[in-house]
């Protein structure tokens, strides 16, 4: 018996849950949120980074029963369905991505750092991603990326989405 | 992979998660931040067949500025401390370090009591605890007891908490007036483990002399250890650019024994323990002008 509010609906699973559920498993296997990516799952590559009230997490090393009663936004949940949110425009204009495997949480550590700091440094964004691994952009345009994004649509993303993330 | 299987247990107050401890014995597990446990979990290195969730218990969580020092709950996350201004302001050391731990969404899990309990000899905020004296609360169901953390830490990965004990806050005096500190560490990515970590406090007296000084270091040994020879040279002396020289040269005679490992060879943490230091007593020496 789990509850909880994912990407803004309010989820209750009825099912037992087994202890040993990671956070990831459940997203990807309940709730069909495939863009959680598990990789090293020992918290180190960053690729299953979701929001937990808020606060970026490694959804392979927190326990799925540990999320009763929080709210989880996953990169589904950040614009409507067909649209693209203006940090994902963003990554597309400075092709801050290749495979995407590490795109979905890099948007999510990135979101997490413009909420707190609309404004961020150079360093400040190397900082807040420095737990995320990409294997083949390389780093310098999802920095660009999230600097332009910062630059023009910290205000607009506010308006327009601040509810579901 | 996931973790083996095992019962889960989420008390909502201490006194539950106690009972349960006695009751389950050592074949439970406490649950803190998981950021360590969960990926030993993941990697099955270990197999509790028990883990007892810590998150559940509010009364664990929390920062107190107190005329007694600074008391922090040790299931406060990392990122509290981080953004606490009551932490910037009474305790600007363990403040400038919290970034320095794992990374953004570790430390918004990761707690203060669980990286103690760990007992890693590279966790930040065990070393910067040691420098500062600190007080570790530990409870059991049949009492309770403070423990010095200069005792707290045992062996590799071993605390002084007993099987029945959980850890439930720490105490750090906070009368910084006369006091410098320090802070410096060696990693090879800012993500990463640290391979030396090194932080200092200082008190002085009204003409700049060292009246004490407690140099803690991290990878230098099985745990975190005091820098006692160094801190012998500082102290009784006017602080100066010459002193911490001639003070940095005692370090080679500290009771060294790195480990090593994946990220860095024993010789080579030996190598830059003096480094660690020089630079840590270096920023301390610096504030001191700002005074």
């Amino acid at each position: 018996m789990l509850e909880l509010q994912v990407n803004g609906v309010q989820v209750s699973l009825d099912q037992a849950i087994e202890g040993r559920t990671r956070l990831a498993d459940l997203l990807r296997d309940d709730l069909n949120l495939t863009s959680v990516h598990l990789s090293c799952e020992q918290g180190v590559c960053g690729a299953c980074t979701v929001l937990v009230d808020g606060r970026p997490v490694k959804s392979c090393i927190m326990l799925a029963l540990q999320a009763n009663g929080s709210s989880i936004v996953t990169v589904e949940g950040i614009a409507p369905v067909g649209k693209l949110h203006p940090l994902q425009d963003a990554f597309r204009d400075c092709h801050a991505l290749q495979c995407g495997f590490c795109t979905p949480a890099m948007l999510l550590a990135a979101l997490s750092l413009v909420r707190e700091q609309p404004a961020p440094s150079e360093d400040a964004i190397r900082h807040a991603i420095s737990g995320n691994l990409c294997r083949c952009t390389g780093y310098q345009p999802i920095v660009e990326a999230i600097q332009q994004f910062a630059r023009g649509s910290a205000q607009e993303d506010g308006q327009a989405y601040g509810s579901a993330a | 992979m996931r973790p083996p299987p095992f019962e889960f247990y989420a008390p909502t107050d201490l006194g539950e998660a106690l009972t349960l401890s006695d009751q389950l014995g050592q074949e439970a597990t406490f649950l803190a931040g998981g950021q360590t446990l969960l990926p030993l979990l993941n990697m099955r290195l270990i197999r509790p067949p028990h883990i007892i969730d810590l998150n559940r218990l509010a009364a664990l969580s929390f920062i107190d500025a107190g005329r007694g020092g600074l008391r922090i709950g040790a299931m406060t996350r990392q990122y509290q401390i981080e953004q606490s201004a009551e932490v910037r302001q009474r305790c600007p050391l363990l403040a400038h370090a919290m970034p320095f731990v794992g990374h953004a969404q570790t430390r918004s899990r990761g707690t203060l009591g669980g990286s103690l309990a760990f007992a890693s000899p590279v966790a930040e905020m065990s070393v910067v605890l040691l420098a500062l004296g600190a007080d570790v609360r530990c409870v059991s169901s049949s009492g309770a007891r403070s423990v010095p953390i200069d005792e707290f830490f045992v062996d590799y990965l071993t605390s002084a908490l007993q099987p029945d004990e959980l850890l439930t806050e720490v105490i750090v005096q906070t009368e910084m007036d006369h006091m410098v500190w320090g802070f410096s560490e060696l990693k090879l990515r800012s993500c990463d483990f640290p391979i030396v970590v090194a932080a200092v406090v200082l008190t002085l007296d009204d003409s700049s002399r060292c009246t004490q000084a407690r140099i803690a270091v991290g990878g230098a040994a099985l745990t975190p250890i005091r820098m006692r020879k160094v801190e012998t040279e500082l102290e009784g002396r006017v602080l100066s650019a010459d002193l911490l020289q001639l003070a940095v040269s005692a370090a080679p005679a500290e009771a060294l024994d790195p480990t090593d490992d994946v990220r860095a060879s024993a010789v080579y943490r030996r190598a830059m323990v003096p480094l660690q230091i020089r630079q840590a007593l270096t920023m301390a020496l610096d504030s001191k002008d700002d005074h």
